[in-house]
Parts: C-alpha cells; structure tokens; sequence
C-alpha cells in the first residue's frame, strides 16, 4: 500500500486549470489574457476529466506557468501603468507632463516570441500558411479606424507580403496556382517545404461586423513580426539587402499608396471606396482598374523585382548587413539554395513562359498575373504608368484580355483569357490557345490541389491535357521545359532513392513471402528428384487433370495440385475473415471506418462517371437533334 | 490465357551446356509444354541422356536461374512465345545434409575455413577451436581474456598456418599452429594492441603478409604479421628478427599497427581484404568504404540506409561486396560501377537481420548468409530465390563459412558449431 492520495494533487485536477483561475495567477485582465495566448501560441486543452465542470474551458498548468515568466507580461503592466500616469497628468491638467510621458511610452516587441517558438527555419516555414493568408487578407483591407484597424499594420501587411512575391518571382518558387471563389490560391516551394496561401480577389472588401477583429489584429501583429524574420532570412541567402531598398520613382509610388490608404482610414464612406463597392458587385473578381492601389501596387512589385535583379548583380555590398541579428542564425546547412543547385522543377517552373511578352489588358486582375508570369519566366506589361512596353509591341506574344471584343486586334498574337496562364502554370504545359477564346466559353478550371490518382477519378479536361503532354514530350522532346522531363530527372535523384527504399521496405514482405514459395517448390520438386521419382510420375491423372485455371505461376505446378490452388484461394479469405474476427474492438472499427471511407470514395467516383456518361449523352443528343431538324 | 483453350501450349526450346561431353545432348530444339518448370525440363534432360539414375539439373535463361514455369518466364520477361528459348543446363546443387554439431560454453561467433585442412571457431568464452575436417576437436588456442569476434586464417607452408584472433578484449593474438595435417599444436606468436575499444572484425591480406582489424573505435588498423624470422628480409626486418631472439620463447611483445584508416564514423563491424592493397569495411555507419592500403586513404564509399553487419566480397572477378544488416535483405554492390546509388541485388528471404555473409572462393555465384532468425541460407546470385535453407540455429545464428569444397559450417547463439555437407556442390 502506498501513501493515500490527496484530492486535488495529481491527475487532470493537478494538470488543468481553469481560465478563471489562470486569470487570477496572472493578475491580468481576459482581453490582455488573450492576447498573450495568442502572440505565445497558446491554447485551451480539453482534459478528460472537466474537475471544475463542464462550461469551463481548461488550460495546461504548464502553459500558465510558461505565460507567468513572459517578459511581456510584466511589459503589459507597465504600459497600464503609464497609461494611468498620462490620464492622470491629464486629469490634472498638466499637459506638458502628459506629452513628455507620451513621448516615453513603454515599447514592447515580438522578436524573442519568433524566436522561441520556431527554433529552426524549417519550422517557420511550415507554419507560414496561416501567416501569409492572413497578411494577403489584411494588405487588401482598408485601414478601418471604425474597426481600429490601424493604417501602419495595413501597410506592414501590404510591404511584407510584397516582399514575399517578390522572393518567389524571384527564385520561381511558385508551383501551383488556381482560382477559387474564395481567393486565389498559391503554392510555392521553398527550401524543400510546401507553402500554401490565399489572396483574397482584389475587389473593395465589406467588413463584416461578427468577426473579432482584436483577435485578428493581434494575429496579424504577430505575423507581421514572424514573416518580416522569414523575409529577412530568404532574402539574406539570396545575398541581398533587407528590406530591399526601392528606388526613388517607387517611393513616389509608395508615397501615393500611403496617402490612398491614409485617406481610406480618415473617411470610410468616400466616393473612392464606394465606386469600388459598385465595381466589385459587378465583376468577378477582374475588375480591378478602378481600384485606387491595383496599378501602383503592381509597379510596386515589378520595381522591387527589377531591384532585386540588380542587387544580385552588384553581390557583395548588401551582404554588409547580414551579420546583425540573424534570427536562425548563419551557418545553417539550408542556407545555401542558391541559383547553381536548383532543381529540375524550378528550372522547369522558370522556363515556361521563357521567350513569351505578355500584355494585360486594363479589366484583368493585373497583381495576379504579374506575380503568375513572372515567377514562370515570362516578361509582362500593362495598360498604365510605368508598363515597360506599350500594346503596339511587336515581340508581345499573348495579350490577356477579358472582354468579348477588343477595339483593335493584332494578328501576331494570341488573345486568351486570364485562365489560360494559370491552367498553363499548373500543367507546366503551355496550353492550346483555341481553348480559351477572348468572350468564348472556357474549358473547366481544374484544381491543380486535387490528385486524380488519390480520388480515383480523371476528369475529361485532365485527360485531354495529359495527351497533350505526351504528344508534346514525343514530337518536341526538350524544345518546351516539360514537366515528364523533370519528373524522370528528379526520379534518378535523391527524392527516387528516398521512394525506393520506402518501397522496398513496403514491398520486402510481398517479395519475401513469393520467394519463399517458389522456394518451398523448387525444395519439394528437388527433393522428390533426389529420391529418384521422375516429373511424369508426379503427374498422377495425366493430361486431363492438367488444366489449372489458377495464376500463371499456378500453372507451373502439376496437374494434382490444381485442387490444391483452389483450396489455397479459400483459405486465403477464410484467414482474412478469421482476422476480421480476431480483431480487437477498437481496430476493427477503425479498420471498417476506413473501408466505410473507400466506399463512400468509390460511390463519390462512381457517381461522377454517371454523370459524365449522361452528359455525353446528353451533348449527343443536342447535336444530333439540330441535324435531325 | 485464353489461347490455351483444349491444346496445350509449347514452347520451342535448345539446349546447351558447358558440362563435358557425357551430359551433352542434341543441338536441336524441342517443343515443350509452356507449364514445364525446372523438375520437368530435368527430366527431359535425363530421358535425353538416358541416364540410369535421376540426376537433377538446374536451367539458366538468360543468365537467371529457372524457378518459375517457362510460361510465366516468357511473361515475366516480356519474350514472344514464338522465338526458340537457349537454356543452359547445369547440375543441380544437392541438399545440405547436417552432418555433425557440437556445443561450445558461450555463443560461436566467428568461423574461418580458410585454412584446407583444419577449421577454427571463435567463442564468446574467449577461446578459438580447432577443428578437423570430420568435425572433430583437435586443440583450443586459450589466452584471449573476453568473447572473440573474429577470426582469421593465414596458411604456411605444409602442415603450419597461423591464425590470427579479434578479441574484444581489444588485442588480436597471432597463434602458430603446427601440424595441421596430422596433430596440430598452436602457441602464441605476436599480442597485437593499440585499438581503444573492443575490436569487431579481422582479415589476413591474400599475400599473408599483413592482418586488418576493425574496431569499436571506429579506425582500421593494419598489421604486419608475415614470418620473417622464417622467411629472412630486408633490414628494417632483421632489426625486428633480432627482437624476438631476445625476447622470451612464446610470445612476442606487439608491435605497432603499420597504417591506421579513419573515417568510418560508428563501429567497423566487417572488414574484406580482397586484393592485393584494396580493403573493403562495413561500418554501423551505414556505410562501406574502400581503402587503398598503400596510399592509406579512402578511394570510395557507398552509402546504404542501415547499419551493415557483414561484408564479403566476392562473386564474378571478385569486384561485388555482399553486405548484410539490420534488415532483412542481403544487398550485393557492385565496386566497378562507382555511378550507381542504389544495390545491383536485393535478395529477400531471411526473417531476421543479416549477421554474416561469405562468397564461395571459387564457385564464384554461389552466397552464403546467417541471420537472426536461425537459418543458414545458400544463394546462387543468378536467383533470387535461395537455394537451400537450412534451419540451423535455434536462435540467432552468427557466422558462418565454407569449409573444404562443399562443408557448410555454422555458429549461432544457441553455442552449437554445426556442419552441414553438400552432396553435390
């Protein structure tokens, strides 16, 4: 017997706490609680036993402990602290004091908070979904004082996940592209991991009233903070100077951008944002000419592309700053991914649009496809300030437009909708422009986020383009960067051997137990020949026996075994129903959710098949209809 | 299969053989059934020869040993049934039959049968045995003070050889043994001393001259062994010469190792002295490394994804490194063709991690190889499906070795020495 246990001292009791009582151990308000759960990536636990009831919600001991030692809590104290100082100074009237005080307000910043929750770079990157989403959403939002949606996050917002594309473009990290109703979703690879974000479609957008925008705000806060590091860092292996300088004709256009949203924060209901209400009701999702930052935003981009160029030039003198308060550190193995060890992918990824001048005609979403054609290789201009070509350029190949007619059509290039570049960048093909006809109705948007192989299913679109892969990687062999060819490159490289070796760890079973078989017959057929009885005489029946309708290997058995194969068969599902029966409750059951899952997948796949059988035939009948008329 | 509604497929097939002229048959090429698998083509061979008593043979197509029916070979590899299939017949490898075994005090861990006429086991009780080609126990060489993990064997002139020990007391004993043909009698020679921790590999270079030893300290030493007092030489030697003289009779105080290679990382589990100056070791580093022993450096690595317990090399030209390890697949690399990264050959058969390997010396195709799971398994690398499986051990088994022509010997962790004979190798 052990000593008694005490109530209370061990267990879900000792382990969890309730948020009240976190509270109180910190001596901080809910709303400042919050906050710092938030900015230290805190959150409720749900323990097995709720011990203090079933409303409350629980947090870890430990976490609470870990919060009690935040420097920022003591920093949110002294804000409060001063902030009742300057009331005070102000209540009694003595406004230079107040001014003096406001002058020396307590700082606080989330540097050390970066730093301890994403240890190494590869951690940051694979949290950066969620950071740059959020940065996308807020660099389209209006300053909102309403909402307290402070101009300067704003702009952070916009300049950070500027800088973002612009590392992408730069090092043609983009992989996937595709337009949702949603947004527009990217994956880039970057330093091996796969980063996935959503831009929201650049129409004005309309704040709505349920969400908690302190929460998001403080989200933002701490994104800000992290994506500046991860900024920093990529930027600095590239050799380049952080934050990338712009030249003095972007800063004018800087300057614009500030203003414009400045002037958005001050009077929300100016007729500015109001004709973008009524230009983002009317479009879906391309109208974005009248917006008063769309323009400037992409000279923005392009400016701080062509910077980037230039710096990698010049090389060494925007290493100088490098030293100073790396957040993961130098000396990192992944540092190093420069140009010389790209991969067959990027290289691919480069080359698509390599040769090709686009032109985007004024109604298409100009940020998108700046980003889109740029990160695969193609040159790109624009109706507007500062495009570096004009529309009447002979070397334009495609022009993207999205109006059923155009004023003026040239006939040394190809007029396509927006969709063609990015169906293009997903299938690293470039697509027959038949297909996409300015006014035309287009093919299916496929998601390039979908596995056909997983789902079991093809689309006819995805078909089609497959064919065309394999006609172009016939006839035209290395001429256009296919992806067949990088993916045959990348087999025989390090990713191939990493697959071999888990498919032989997969596939050793399999082999084993057939060699073991072929094993155990040569055996029993030596044997049998050692002891001196011929083949015939295993035979038995004779010829007519002989037929065995079993798996080729089966057939090279004698006649007297073909009973014995059957058999084999039987007792192979009788084995898999004795361990369906065997199983422990809890696998069973998860092994028939898992078949319930198959099912449902095959039922979803099926359905599909029906449905496109009925269209085919459907089409076939409004075809044959006209003619029989 | 469809085709093969009521008639019976065939197939058009000529048979060589490299066998003297007894086993030869006619050049013509016969119509077989499709479903006919090695015992069937057998015994068209010996109708063919009219020989009296069955005599089994073994059937190459292309270079790979035939273990399925030719239908399913015809599919397997892609080949129209219409074209007339060459298989080279040879005979059969006969059945491994146990012939004696004997129990140590503590697991059997190295077995050497280099040596034509006499055997030497290593025991974990830190003694090597000695033993004669009937399986007989001639003399035990006792001095090693922990478990013994390898053996090697260096053959003298007639009647003598000497047998060098690994320990993992960290030295390596050099022992003479006369009279290996009749009463062999063997005494210490050389105590060799300078690994740091417990040494886990030995192998005599083909030149007699010199031993290499891997260690749990990670480094290769080399070792010069050769009998000089015997052979006389240069001056450097004679110095050496005038050593022994002084020193007691027996044992010879150690000398320094000649070379030491570093680089592997973890401990050398397996070293193989193939060629003149090329060692080949096998590391828990994964790795397997080749050195170049005069220059002393490392000429080339490859990399696996686990640890490597055995090494051997061997096979056609000598040139493929069999390894084995901590799963169950026996890999074969080949050294000439430095350009590939994965194995030339994987064969899958054991149910246990890999504890040795041995090539035959001259049946150039044929493997050997122990595992955890108790069973000895004889390969012919043109197959992937072994040859002979023979349940050994009733635990782990751990070394393994050719003994004589056709003598399979084997030790394990149930510290049973067990022979096994081929009838007809």
């Amino acid at each position: 017997m052990g000593q008694k246990k005490q109530r209370g001292k061990e267990g879900n009791a000792a382990n969890y706490t309730t948020r009240n009582q976190a509270l109180i151990r910190l001596q901080i308000k809910l709303p400042e609680f919050r906050r710092l759960c938030i900015l230290k990536g805190i959150h409720p636990r749900e323990p097995k036993k709720k011990v203090h009831g079933h409303n409350k919600t629980y947090y870890h001991v430990k976490d609470i402990n870990f919060l009690l030692h935040e420097p920022l809590l003591q920093k949110s104290r002294d804000i409060k602290a001063h902030e009742k100082k300057v009331k005070k100074a102000r209540a009694k009237l003595d406004e230079a004091l107040a001014d003096r005080l406001k002058a020396n307000a307590p700082k606080y910043s989330l540097d050390h908070l970066v730093r301890e929750r994403y240890p190494s770079f590869i951690d940051a990157l694979r949290d950066l979904d969620d950071a740059l989403t959020m940065l996308h959403l807020f660099a389209t939002l209006p300053a909102d004082s309403k909402h307290r949606i402070p101009a300067n996050l704003v702009q952070t917002a916009r300049r950070l996940s500027l800088e973002w594309q612009a590392y992408i473009t730069k090092t043609h990290a983009l992989r996937k592209a595709f337009v949702s109703v949603k947004g527009i979703y990217y994956q880039a690879e970057v330093v091996g991991q796969k980063i996935t974000w959503i831009v929201p479609h650049a129409l004005s957008q309309v704040l709505p009233e349920d969400v908690d925008y302190r929460v998001m705000l403080t989200f933002l806060e701490f994104y800000e903070t992290f994506v500046e590091f991860v900024n920093f860092k990529l930027y600095h292996s590239l050799g380049l100077k952080y934050p990338p300088a712009l030249d003095t004709k972007l800063e004018e256009v800087a300057a614009e951008l500030a203003a414009a949203v400045s002037s958005l924060a001050g009077e929300t209901d100016s007729p500015q944002t109001g004709g973008q209400l009524e230009n983002g009701a009317g479009a879906s999702g391309r109208g974005e000419e009248d917006s008063a930052e769309g323009p400037p935003e992409g000279e923005k981009l392009v400016a701080l592309k062509e910077k980037l160029g230039v710096s990698v030039a010049a090389g060494g003198d925007a290493n100088g700053g490098v030293e100073e308060a790396g957040p993961w550190g130098g000396g990192e193995a992944e540092e190093d991914e420069g140009e010389d060890e790209e991969d067959e992918e990027t290289k691919a990824c480069r080359g698509l649009f390599k040769g090709l001048f686009f032109f985007l005609a004024r109604e298409v979403p100009h940020e998108s496809l700046l980003f889109l054609i740029r990160a695969f290789g193609g040159s790109v201009s624009w109706e507007g300030e500062g495009a570096p070509y004009p529309e009447s350029d002979e070397r334009i190949t495609h022009q993207i437009v999205d109006r059923p007619t155009q004023g003026h059509r040239f006939l040394s290039r190809e007029y396509v909708q927006p969709q063609w570049v990015y169906d293009s960048v997903n299938n690293r093909l470039l697509l027959p422009t038949e297909d996409y006809p300015a006014g035309g109705s287009l093919p299916p948007h496929l998601s390039p986020f979908v596995d056909n192989e997983a789902e079991g299913y093809l689309p006819e679109y995805a078909e089609q383009i497959q064919r065309l892969r394999d006609a172009a990687r016939g006839s035209l062999g290395g001429v256009l960067p296919l992806p067949g060819g990088a993916e045959e490159g990348l087999e025989e490289g390090a990713a191939a051997k990493a697959a071999a070796e888990r498919g032989e760890d997969l596939a050793a079973a399999a082999k084993a137990a057939e060699v073991a078989k072929l094993e155990q017959e040569y055996l029993e057929d030596l044997r049998k020949e050692v002891a001196g009885v011929p083949y015939s005489a295993t035979l038995g029946g004779g010829a007519t026996e002989e037929r065995d309708e079993g798996g080729a290997e089966d057939e090279a058995d004698e006649g007297g075994v073909s009973g014995k194969v059957t058999d084999g068969a039987r007792a192979e599902d009788d084995d898999k129903a004795m361990e369906r029966i065997m199983m422990p409750r809890k696998t069973k059951k998860l092994y028939e959710a898992m078949q319930m899952g198959i099912a449902a997948k095959k039922a979803g796949v099926d359905s599909l098949k029906k449905k496109r059988k009925a269209a085919a035939a459907g089409k076939l009948n409004v075809v044959k209809k006209p003619r029989g008329a | 299969m469809d085709a093969m509604g009521g008639e019976e497929r065939q197939v058009q097939v000529r048979f060589v053989t490299k066998l003297p002229e007894e086993y030869r048959v006619t050049n013509a090429s016969f119509a077989v059934p499709a479903r006919l698998t090695r015992y069937g083509l057998s015994e068209v061979i010996n109708s063919l020869l009219s020989t009296e008593k069955l005599r089994p043979f073994d059937f190459l197509v292309g270079g790979e040993l035939l273990r399925t029916s030719l239908e399913s070979l015809l599919v397997s590899k892609k080949l129209s049934a219409e074209t007339t299939l060459t298989i080279e017949y040879i005979p059969a490898v006969g059945l491994p039959k146990p012939v004696s075994s004997h129990v140590h005090d503590d697991w059997v861990s190295a077995i050497n049968g280099t040596s034509p006429d006499v055997l030497v086991s290593g025991c974990y009780d830190g003694v090597a045995r000695l033993w004669s080609s009937s399986g007989e126990a001639l003399t035990s060489l006792q001095g090693h003070s922990d478990a013994i993990t390898s053996t090697a064997v260096i053959p003298r002139a007639s009647g003598s050889c000497d047998v060098i020990t690994a320990s993992k007391d960290r030295t390596l004993r050099v022992w003479q043994v006369k009279g290996t043909d009749s009463q062999p009698s063997g005494d210490l020679h050389q105590v060799l001393r300078g690994h740091s921790a417990a040494i886990q590999s030995v192998v005599a270079s083909p030149s007699g001259n010199e031993v290499a030893s891997g260690s749990w300290d990670t480094t290769i030493k080399v070792w010069s062994v050769s009998r000089d007092a015997e052979d006389g030489g240069s001056a450097p030697k004679r110095q050496r010469v005038e050593d022994s003289g002084a020193a007691p009779a027996g044992e010879q105080e150690a000398r320094e190792a000649r070379v030491t290679l570093e680089g592997h990382s973890q401990c050398v589990s397996a070293v193989d002295w193939s060629r003149a100056d090329t060692i080949h070791s096998a590391s828990w580093d994964h790795s397997v490394r080749t050195w170049d022993v005069q220059a002393a450096v490392n000429t080339s690595t490859i990399t696996g994804s686990k640890v490597i317990l055995a090494l051997s090399v061997g096979g056609e030209g000598g040139a493929l490194l069999a390894t084995g390890g901590a799963d169950p697949a026996i890999r074969i690399w080949d050294s000439r063709d430095s350009s590939s990264t994965g194995s030339a050959i994987q064969l899958l058969s054991h149910k246990g991690w890999i504890t040795a390997v041995k090539w035959h010396k001259t049946r150039t195709h044929q493997l050997l190889s122990t595992s955890h799971d108790g069973t000895v398994k004889m390969w012919d690398v043109r197959s992937k499906v072994p040859l002979h499986t023979v349940q050994a051990h009733t635990v782990k088994a751990l070394c393994v070795d050719w003994f004589q022509e056709a003598t399979i010997v084997s030790g394990g962790a149930d510290n049973q020495l067990r022979f096994h004979a081929l009838d007809n190798p």
